[in-house]
């Protein structure tokens, strides 16, 4: 059996949006040590193979210290094959260290066009592509030697995702490899069979944003001819959750506060306010926000809640709103145009 | 939609107080304090719900807390505009949420589900600004130009409280925090600026990123110079041990050949030794100085000889002179006494003959003496002659010459000696030098054809200070890179600071175009009203200002100068009428916009409206809410005052 262990979607020095500066200075630090882990598990697993399926890094924002980092990383494990399918957050084109720098004589940094690296004496070829910058279409049908494992790494848009760099479920039954490594969607979502290739996302190692909740981590892979077996080690240095929470019977922030129930102190929350609350409720998201920021190590509140429907008040208004409907704005400016409309014909100033 | 009964289980002052309405008119009679407003209030609480809001007045739960309970609690009854009846049930809890309503159909007990909007057609505001109409001196207690804003208001935007010019001050001063009318002002300008200024820091912070990519690139040159130049250090390094090495071989050469030319002189000296010493053994004869004597020199005796000679000869001459002389002294004599003239030639001939004696006789010595010189003359020469031939020289320069010989041997050999005995001396010490020299040179291969040594030692300090300036641009580069940049200039942190501002932007944007969209909406709606909805409500209320004044004022027209056209009086302005006109022509207003709304299908509400009317208006006024109920609208008619019997009324005393 040969062992891999295959991750991807780090996104090392990735700008923390919605974060205040202070936060994100720590969760870029985060990022690193979650990294160590991972170089930390192949020791530990005396992994032979290392898959990167792309996103190690954003180019926008990647600094040398961060290259020397992987590479003082890589050097750790100087006996493991390691493999890299630049992504689009780190193509090619895009970056100096897989132009320039020297990451180690034990990595590999696939190019724009399908090749692969033969591991003779685990009797493994790894197949990979690395994302060029532009608009890639790949073709990952190559004429394999069954005689090998044949491993296919690859930062793409599976089925269903479609947004970068597309490869059809067509494609992957023809393909024919024993394990397709992937990186581009954030989560883990299980090990799927097209044909007779393993499909695997391996999620990113650490979520960072609101919309990368739960346990995340890599994979682990114990691989032969004959028999995958993989499995999911979580890796999160902190959890992002996200809490949706009907505020409708709420009223002050404390309400609030006590229907939420105790937070996990490290976790990143974000909370969605939704629901209908009184007219009478007042709490805003920067109060609420405040009141948990001890109660956790990041609080977002996001304010979801409906307002009361604009109650028809008078000819006016039904008229200004039946105008507005028909007017082929968007919805929500509609809905905005409304509310503002409303408050400056009842004098009030515009909040 | 009629209201059949109202059920104030416990309501401000009320407990299980039933109220029941005919479909036409009702009048609810009671003194100040009876109820009447809780009654109203009731009706709409039983329609909107219990408000928790503001001031104690319109507050509910404060308002209308029962005195002997917590809890307000309701029902009404209430025949839909399809013709079902339901009751309508409210009770408070501990807040507005935990509020509890339920609405059931009377036919059928089935749940009815119900909406204020649905039954009324209406919200809350709505309900109170038409359905309701109060007396307009209670409804605005200002003066009459603010009366006349509202009734201006009131025709435009058919409420009272919409004032088109304030609502669209409003709405464009709103727009005005987005984007000033004039220059580049407002939110959205600033924050693009905001942006602008933010792109270019980012654009800088990651130009700083690639260079440092760009200097590790730079070092990485550097740091193979140093190697080559390392190497080429190395290489002279071992050049300066070959060219030191050299130096030994050369030293030892020479030694070898300083000993070399050592042991020919020293041959050479032993050799010239030998010479001499033979010189000196065949010498050893003049070893000592010459006798005195033999450097007197060989005495001349030939002219010794001579002079003997001819003094012999002189001698002979003389003896004869004095014999003769005598001869003729004596003849003289003898004749001078014969002529004694004659003793004069005597006397000189004596004389002559005197001296030729005196003469002959020191001649005669100076013969003998010449003799013994000749006698010793000949011994001296004998002499010599004798040792000159003991030292077998033959004469006293030979023997000069070869006690100078030997003499020079013996001086030469002295020197000769003592010469080779510092040349052995030399000897000695050259062959120790040599001994370690050769030592030195054991294991050394010595290299021909290198630099000078001082070339070398120069090439070797200009490659080490090459390689130190290599260091310490290496070392600065190493600081550039580890150098902590300013975090907070960092990109990532700017993108996220730029991705707020964009967000911001972006509400901003919109926002302005949500307000933008209000204006031109709001602006387009009041157009159409003062085209449409105006006209319509100057007609219907002309017709019942004509019947409550009795045809006094037939025609009403609300413009922005409130100018109203009385049948006889021309046109008048409001300011002209009385208090009782102006409640009249608000009353006509209002039931104007009521028809206009809602037609004759919803209750109408009145509170007091009549009391500034005089006898006659008053009477007129209820004519025309029977008629009114007559043509099927439910009118509810709250009132302090006790009317004479109106026909058709249902009467209810609180």
């Amino acid at each position: 059996m040969v062992k891999i262990v295959h991750s991807g979607d780090i996104h090392l020095d990735c700008a923390y949006i919605g974060f205040p500066t202070d936060k994100a200075k720590i969760r870029a630090e985060e990022q690193l040590l979650s990294f160590q882990r991972i170089i930390s598990k192949v020791q530990e697993e005396k992994a032979d193979i290392l898959l990167l399926s792309g996103d190690l890094f954003e180019n926008d924002f990647v600094t040398y210290k961060t290259a020397a980092f992987l590479k003082r990383e890589f050097e750790k494990i100087s006996d493991v094959h390691i493999f890299i399918s630049p992504g689009n957050h780190d193509c090619i084109s895009g970056n100096e260290i897989y132009k320039n720098f020297d990451l180690g004589e034990n990595v590999t940094v696939f190019s724009p066009k399908l090749s692969y690296e033969e591991i003779a004496k685990l009797n493994v070829r790894v197949y990979g592509y690395g994302f060029s910058g532009k608009d890639d279409s790949i073709d990952i049908s190559a004429e394999l030697d069954d005689k090998y494992i044949n491993i296919l790494l690859i930062h793409a848009s599976l089925p269903p995702y479609s947004d970068t760099n597309p490869i059809s479920r067509d494609a992957l039954i023809k393909s024919g490899y024993d394990y397709i490594a992937a990186g581009h969607i954030h989560a883990h979502e299980g090990f799927i069979k097209y044909g007779s290739s393993t499909v695997a996302y391996c999620g990113t190692p650490e979520g960072r944003y609101f919309d990368e909740c739960g346990e995340k981590g890599f994979i682990v892979l114990d691989i032969s001819k004959d028999e995958i077996k993989g499995q999911f080690i979580k890796n999160s240095y902190r959890i992002t959750d996200k809490i949706e929470i009907d505020v409708s019977d709420c009223f002050v922030t404390g309400d609030i506060i006590e229907k939420l129930g105790t937070l996990n102190k490290n976790n990143v929350y974000e909370i969605v306010l939704c629901g209908t609350p009184s007219e009478n409720a007042f709490f805003e998201s920067a109060t609420i926000e405040n009141a948990l920021k001890d109660k956790a190590f990041f609080v977002k509140v996001k304010d979801k809640t409906e307002k009361r429907k604009a109650e028809f008040s008078g000819i006016t208004q039904q008229k200004f709103i039946d105008a507005l409907n028909k007017s082929g704005a968007s919805e929500k400016i509609i809905k905005r145009a409304a509310e503002i409309g409303i408050l400056a014909l009842s004098g009030e100033e515009i909040k | 939609m009629k209201i059949k009964k109202l059920n104030l289980i416990s309501y401000g002052k009320f407990n299980n107080k039933e109220i029941n309405f005919s479909d036409g008119l009702n009048i609810v009679y009671g003194k100040n304090g009876s109820g009447k407003s809780t009654v109203m209030a009731f009706i709409r609480a039983m329609l909107y719900g219990f408000s928790g809001r503001g001031a104690v007045s319109i507050n509910d739960r404060k308002h209308y807390l029962p005195w002997g309970g917590q809890t307000l609690s309701g029902s009404m009854d209430i025949k839909t505009d399809e013709g079902k009846e339901i009751k309508l049930s409210r009770t408070s809890g501990k807040s507005q949420g935990f509020d509890k309503m339920s609405c059931f159909d009377i036919s059928n007990s089935e749940e009815y589900d119900f909406s204020a909007e649905n039954v009324i057609s209406c919200g809350e505001d709505a309900f109170l600004k038409t359905l309701c109409i109060k007396q307009l001196q209670t409804a605005f207690s200002g003066e009459d130009s603010e009366i006349s804003k509202k009734l201006i208001n009131l025709t435009q935007s058919a409420c009272e409280d919409i004032d088109t010019e304030k609502t669209i001050e409003i709405i464009t001063n709103y727009t005005k925090l987005f984007k000033a009318l004039r220059g580049d002002k407002g939110i959205i300008s600033d924050t693009e600026k905001e942006i602008a200024a933010l792109n270019e820091r980012i654009y800088a912070a990651k130009e700083k990123r690639l260079s440092a990519f760009t200097i590790a690139n730079k070092r990485k040159e550097i740091l193979s110079k140093k190697e080559d130049l390392e190497k080429k250090l190395a290489k002279t390094e071992s050049e300066i041990e070959n060219a030191k090495n050299a130096e030994l071989f050369i030293a030892l050469n020479s030694l070898l050949k300083e000993a070399s030319e050592n042991e020919n002189k020293i041959k050479e000296l032993y050799e010239k030794l030998q010479k001499n010493e033979k010189i000196l053994q065949s010498l050893s004869a003049y070893s000592e100085d010459a006798p005195q004597e033999m450097f007197t020199p060989h005495l001349e005796t030939a002219s010794i000889k001579k002079e003997k000679n001819e003094l012999i000869s002189k001698i002979k001459i003389a003896t004869l002179a004095a014999v003769t002389l005598a001869i003729l002294t004596a003849l003289f004599l003898i004749s001078g006494f014969f002529v004694p003239p004659l003793f004069a030639p005597c006397l000189v001939a004596a004389v002559g003959t005197f001296i030729s004696a005196a003469n002959r006789t020191n001649l005669k010595d100076k013969l003998h003496k010449s003799e013994a010189d000749l006698a010793r003359a000949e011994e001296h020469n004998s002499n010599i002659s004798a040792l000159l031939s003991k030292y077998g020289v033959s004469d006293i320069r030979e023997y000069a010459e070869k006690s100078a010989e030997f003499t020079r041997a013996k001086t030469e050999n002295e020197n000769i000696s003592s010469t080779l005995s510092s040349l052995s001396l030399k000897k000695e010490e050259l062959a120790a030098k040599i001994e370690e020299y050769k030592k030195k040179t054991e294991n050394l291969t010595y290299v021909e054809g290198l630099s000078d040594i001082d070339t070398l030692y120069n090439k070797r300090a200009t490659l080490g200070n090459e390689i130190s300036t290599l260091l310490a641009e290496s070392a600065h580069i190493e600081g550039v890179l580890s150098a902590d940049s300013d975090p907070d200039e960092a990109p990532e942190i700017l993108q996220a600071k730029l991705s707020e501002l964009i967000i911001k932007r972006d509400e901003a944007l919109e926002e302005y175009e949500a307000a933008t969209l209000a204006l031109d909406t709001i602006n387009a709606v009041f157009s159409e009203m003062r085209s449409d909805f105006t006209p319509l409500v100057n007609e219907k209320a002309s017709s019942y200002l004509k019947e409550l004044t009795g045809g006094d004022i037939d025609k009403i027209y609300i413009d922005k100068k409130f100018s109203v056209t009385a049948e006889k009086e021309g046109v008048k302005e409001l300011s002209y009428f009385s208090l009782g006109t102006a409640d009249q022509t608000y009353f006509a207003i209002r039931k104007a916009i009521c028809d206009l709304l809602f037609g004759k299908d919803k209750p109408l509400f009145i509170d007091d409206a009549f009391l500034q009317y005089d006898v006659e208006r008053e009477q007129k006024a209820f004519d025309l809410l029977k008629k009114f109920a007559d043509e099927g609208q439910q009118i509810i008619f709250f009132t302090c005052k006790e009317y004479p019997e109106i026909e058709g009324a249902n009467i209810i005393n609180l």
